[in-house]
């Protein structure tokens, strides 16, 4: 990823207007996706990502994907159409010591009575821009066969 | 341990042959259960950069270690999936895994061979602090990354008459910790009440509070002391919390439901743990004399059965030291017949609403087993499949002893998936 799509990304991101959904799959392939609410891009190029509920179906399959090497998948939609595909791994995830506690106390000061089961910090492999028009142009310019005729007839 | 033993260690299949035979078990649980069973040992690399102000350091512990020594090194190790790894520092000799710094990383190695990066266990605020009595806070109540451990007494009555367990050096390594670093022999509720208010200080810190200390047969029935001691402790912690009950744990002996429900109706106690220790009467009446003579193998399941309903089911359980149904010279001489019987046992708890987590045996020099071995990778593998399968299978729960909240039973670990 280039520093000026580091940039633009984190802006994405690190935006209150902007959704973020999480794709996963458990042990036995059963697909889960899930509303983040708490993702942003740090300095380094890596997401972080605070899950708030131990009991959290996508905490379960993103420990499984740390355990099994797995990818996991991110859709990010912006409110003015945008959609980005990144395509991730976990690398880690922070259960307690300084930086946990960090997060723990932002979360409450943001969302009251509320808990932190964990920092989950996710490498970013791939990012895709996933915009309608783009993906369009896209396949209009690589698989010339994928369209109806009506649309070439002489009008 | 003797050179034959680590022989005999070095010809069973290595941990990477042992991850490619069991590809549905995180290969970061078959590296702690490994490191836990061989153990570790620091290098100078690694201990230069234990930092005493953000590292937890080898503290009041309720067992020794394979080096019989109290030297600061650091507790013990995260891996970077949050899992806990309960390790025991471990002569070189012994062929323990490594901890070193390479690179700018700590992590464990294998015959130089670098296996996981580790972090150490942070330290907890109120570790430098004192009661207002003047004892160390560090002394009264310990630290896992996220649970808070009250151990009232490391003395053992069941060894009074000689019949402590026999893999369990208790009672000798409370000599050595009491004369070596002062640590108080019995609790007062005051200083605990106090220190467990200091911990609540930290946010996020912890998550539980799990007491346990050496069984004590007195009282008017057996172990109406023990029982009175805990609730004196539990009342005087349930004071810090505007609940009447919080997260907490007791491992402790098994006690009459009598005792139990005055535990569970007079405190703020939510779940209970006793451990059996070997899943076979015989076997048990060998290695843990003192359990047999004064509560008994049946009776000590059906004292667990009649906890689930007092505590609910999901909140009681039993630990087994793992390997130790091998130890010579009345054990299990197949691993084989070891695991079919200790989960078909288990597996009677486990319909009947109890759990069954297991504990690595780690063959500890004060302790009357100090010559054995305890058991390969490969069982201590099938052996946590086989006690996760049983939870699934009973549609058993086990929130108050898992990943987080011990970190000590690779089984439990398994839970995260679930």
């Amino acid at each position: 990823m280039s520093f000026s799509c580091h940039e633009g990304l984190k802006k994405i991101l690190n935006s209150p207007d902007t959704v973020t959904v999480l794709a996963t799959i458990n042990g036995d392939g059963t697909p889960h996706a899930a509303v983040l609410e708490s993702l942003r891009l740090t300095d380094d190029g890596t997401l972080e990502y605070l899950e708030l509920l131990e009991s959290a179906r996508s905490y379960r399959n993103l420990t499984a994907s740390l355990w099994f090497n797995k990818t996991v998948s991110l859709l990010v939609a912006t409110p003015d159409g945008g959609r980005y595909q990144i395509t991730g791994k976990l690398v880690k995830i922070s259960i307690c010591g300084a930086y946990f506690e960090e997060c723990y106390i932002r979360v409450r000061e943001k969302l009251g009575d509320m808990d932190l089961a964990a920092v989950c910090f996710i490498k970013i492999l791939d990012v895709v821009d996933d915009t309608l028009a783009v993906r369009f142009a896209r396949q209009e310019a690589e698989r010339p066969f994928y369209k109806h005729l009506d649309r070439l007839a002489r009008t | 341990m003797s050179r034959n033993i680590v022989a005999a260690q070095k010809r069973e299949p290595d941990l990477g042959e042992i991850i490619a035979r069991y590809p549905d078990v995180p290969p970061l649980i078959i590296t702690k259960i490994d490191v836990q069973r061989r153990g570790v040992h620091y290098t100078e690399r690694a201990l230069a950069v234990m930092d005493a102000a953000r590292h937890q350091q080898r503290s009041a512990a309720l067992f020794g270690s394979r080096d019989a020594k109290l030297t600061p090194l650091p507790e013990s190790l995260l891996f970077r999936d949050g899992t806990t790894v309960l390790t025991d520092p471990t002569p070189v000799e012994e062929n323990p895994y490594h901890v070193d710094f390479l690179d700018g990383l700590l992590v464990i190695t294998d015959g130089g061979r670098v296996v996981e990066e580790v972090e150490y266990w942070p330290v907890p605020d109120f570790f430098d602090k004192q009661t207002s009595s003047g004892t160390p806070m560090k002394f009264v109540v310990t630290a896992r990354p996220q649970r808070l451990n009250v151990m009232p007494s490391s003395y053992c009555h069941f060894w009074t008459n000689d019949k402590g367990c026999k893999y369990c050096d208790i009672v000798n390594y409370l000599k050595h910790e009491k004369s070596e670093l002062k640590v108080p022999a019995k609790l007062s509720p005051d200083d605990v009440k106090e220190t467990i208010a200091e911990a609540l200080k930290q946010p996020g810190r912890f998550s539980t509070i799990c007491l346990t200390a050496g069984s004590d047969t007195r009282g008017t029935v057996p172990f109406d002391e023990e029982v009175e001691g805990y609730i004196r402790l539990l009342q005087a912690i349930g004071e810090n919390f505007s609940t009447k009950k919080f997260p907490s744990q007791l491992i402790a002996t098994a006690f009459t439901e009598k005792q139990l429900a005055r535990l569970y109706e007079e405190t703020g106690l939510m779940s209970y743990t006793a451990d059996i220790e070997v899943l076979n009467e015989k076997l048990f009446n060998w290695i843990c004399p003192g359990k047999a003579e004064w509560v008994g193998y049946k009776e000590w399941q059906q004292r667990l059965i009649r906890a689930v309903a007092i505590f609910g089911r999901g909140n009681v359980n039993t630990g087994i030291v793992g390997g130790v149904e091998l130890a010579r010279p009345h054990g299990f001489t197949s691993e084989d017949d070891a695991l079919q019987h200790t989960l078909e046992e288990a597996e009677y708890l486990a319909s009947n609403g109890v759990s069954t987590v297991s504990m690595v045996w780690v063959v500890r020099p004060k302790s009357y087993f100090n010559d054995q071995k305890n058991a390969s990778l490969d069982y201590y593998v099938r052996l946590a499949r086989g006690l996760q399968a049983l939870r699934l299978k009973y549609d058993l729960a086990m929130d108050f002893d898992d990943y987080r909240r011990c970190g000590n039973h690779p089984d439990s670990d398994l839970l995260r998936l679930v």
